[in-house]
């Protein structure tokens, strides 16, 4: 990984000499993301939602995280566990509710980060793979939110998935025994639940490694500004 | 940021630059940084809290036993914070053999009138978990091995406890447990 911008890293504490010679983990931080990575001068405070997104997804994976420390994936007892959360959980009241306006929250960011990149032509060349890369993350955010939507299991959570499954029933021939395959039954229940919770733990780690890449992407050539002129 | 600085405001800072070397941004810099470390330390509050017992774990950590049942020389097993709990009814023989033994000679010294509430010498109440490794020992029920010394008896390890719990033979180095309980009334035990 190597980042032409980067100012060269050299570390004064001993320490981190010693480090650095067997594993660059502190010259990675300082080329990538450090005081090391120069940023144009001239950037608006539009430059600050892709740390605000992620900020956002740390912030819901750490919620999600002890969430499901008391929630149970099953038709059954999903409910009850959710109003268990809400009632007898300490702060579990705050911490659901962080992760569900959370999520919105995120969604927030992510369009004024998303309306950053085409009002001032982010996304042309030499930046295309930071684009590409971003919707990806977008698709993933979407499938996560969908399905975290959907564990609650009260009436919205199982219509929103009766719905959105149903939009893949509507793609012509297949679309049936997709939607079915995808519940893993003929209407939500148990199987599609439990799956959902699945990958709403999986797809959050997947997006953390997308961005990863997003943000390699764009260390390559450098923030763009909003003058649009090279610099 | 300096070099965003102006040179007439670098020429004011460093006027106000004191002989003892404060500037006035040390000041922004040591407000951000205790407001970014409360903020933290709030934060961590709720995440930190929220492994804690809930309220319905905490709602079922007390237990009210009716013993009116137990007749003298027997026993019940109840269920206390998800453990047995051990009620007994000792007979004037059985508080009679734990009062002669002499404390000093006990690996765990208690006399039995430590291990009960005044007014209710016959009542002993202990945890029904060997402190040993934590197996349920013998002698509540009817017709178990009561062990050596009449009180309980560790299948698992050989731990015999006497007729006041107190543990008198085996690896286990401490008497049952005697958990928080009080008389609600002459029936009714409240534990925990």
């Amino acid at each position: 990984m190597s980042f032409p911008w980067a100012n060269e890293y050299s570390p004064s504490h001993p320490l981190m000499k010693w480090v650095d010679e067997k594993l660059p983990l502190p010259r990675l931080v300082y080329n990538a993301v450090g005081s090391g990575y120069p940023v144009p001068r001239n950037l608006n405070y539009f430059w600050n939602f892709g740390v605000l997104a992620g900020f956002c997804l740390v912030l819901q994976i750490v919620t999600g995280v002890i969430l499901a420390m008391h929630y149970a994936p099953n038709a059954l007892v999903a409910f009850d566990s959710t109003e268990h959360i809400m009632r007898d959980v300490n702060w579990g009241w705050m911490l659901r509710y962080a992760h569900a306006n959370g999520a919105s929250a995120f969604f927030v960011v992510v369009y004024l980060h998303i309306f950053r990149g085409l009002y001032y032509g982010s996304y042309k060349a030499p930046r295309e793979m930071v684009w590409l890369l971003g919707v990806v993350i977008f698709l993933l955010m979407m499938a996560t939110a969908f399905m975290g939507y959907v564990l609650p299991w009260g009436q919205m959570s199982f219509w929103g998935a009766k719905v959105i499954t149903g939009l893949f029933g509507a793609i012509p021939v297949v679309g049936e025994p997709l939607q079915v395959w995808l519940l893993g039954g003929f209407a939500p229940d148990n199987a599609a639940l439990n799956r959902f919770f699945s990958l709403h733990f999986l797809l959050p780690f997947v997006i953390a490694g997308v961005v990863i890449l997003h943000i390699w992407a764009l260390h390559i050539p450098g923030s763009s500004n909003p003058t649009g002129v090279e610099v | 940021m300096a070099e965003n600085t102006g040179t007439a405001d670098l020429q004011t800072l460093a006027a106000q630059d004191g002989a003892d070397g404060i500037r006035r941004r040390d000041f922004i810099n040591i407000a951000a940084v205790a407001a970014a470390g409360v903020g933290g330390v709030a934060t961590l509050v709720p995440l930190i809290s929220q492994m804690s017992p809930s309220a319905d774990v905490l709602a079922e950590s007390s237990t009210e036993i009716d013993i009116s049942a137990i007749q003298p020389g027997q026993a019940i097993k109840a269920v206390f914070r998800k453990q047995p709990v051990f009620i007994r009814n000792l007979t004037p023989v059985e508080i009679a053999e734990a009062n002669k033994v002499s404390t000093s000679s006990l690996r765990d010294p208690q006399t039995l009138a430590e291990r009960t509430k005044e007014g209710h010498e016959n009542w002993l109440i202990t945890m029904g978990v060997c402190t040993h490794l934590g197996c349920v020992p013998l002698g509540a029920g009817e017709g178990e091995v009561k062990g050596e010394f009449g009180g309980y008896f560790c299948p698992c390890h050989g731990s015999h406890y006497d007729t006041a719990a107190r543990i008198r033979k085996g690896p286990a180095p401490k008497n049952l447990e005697v958990p928080e309980y009080q008389f609600t009334s002459d029936t009714v035990v409240k534990i925990g």
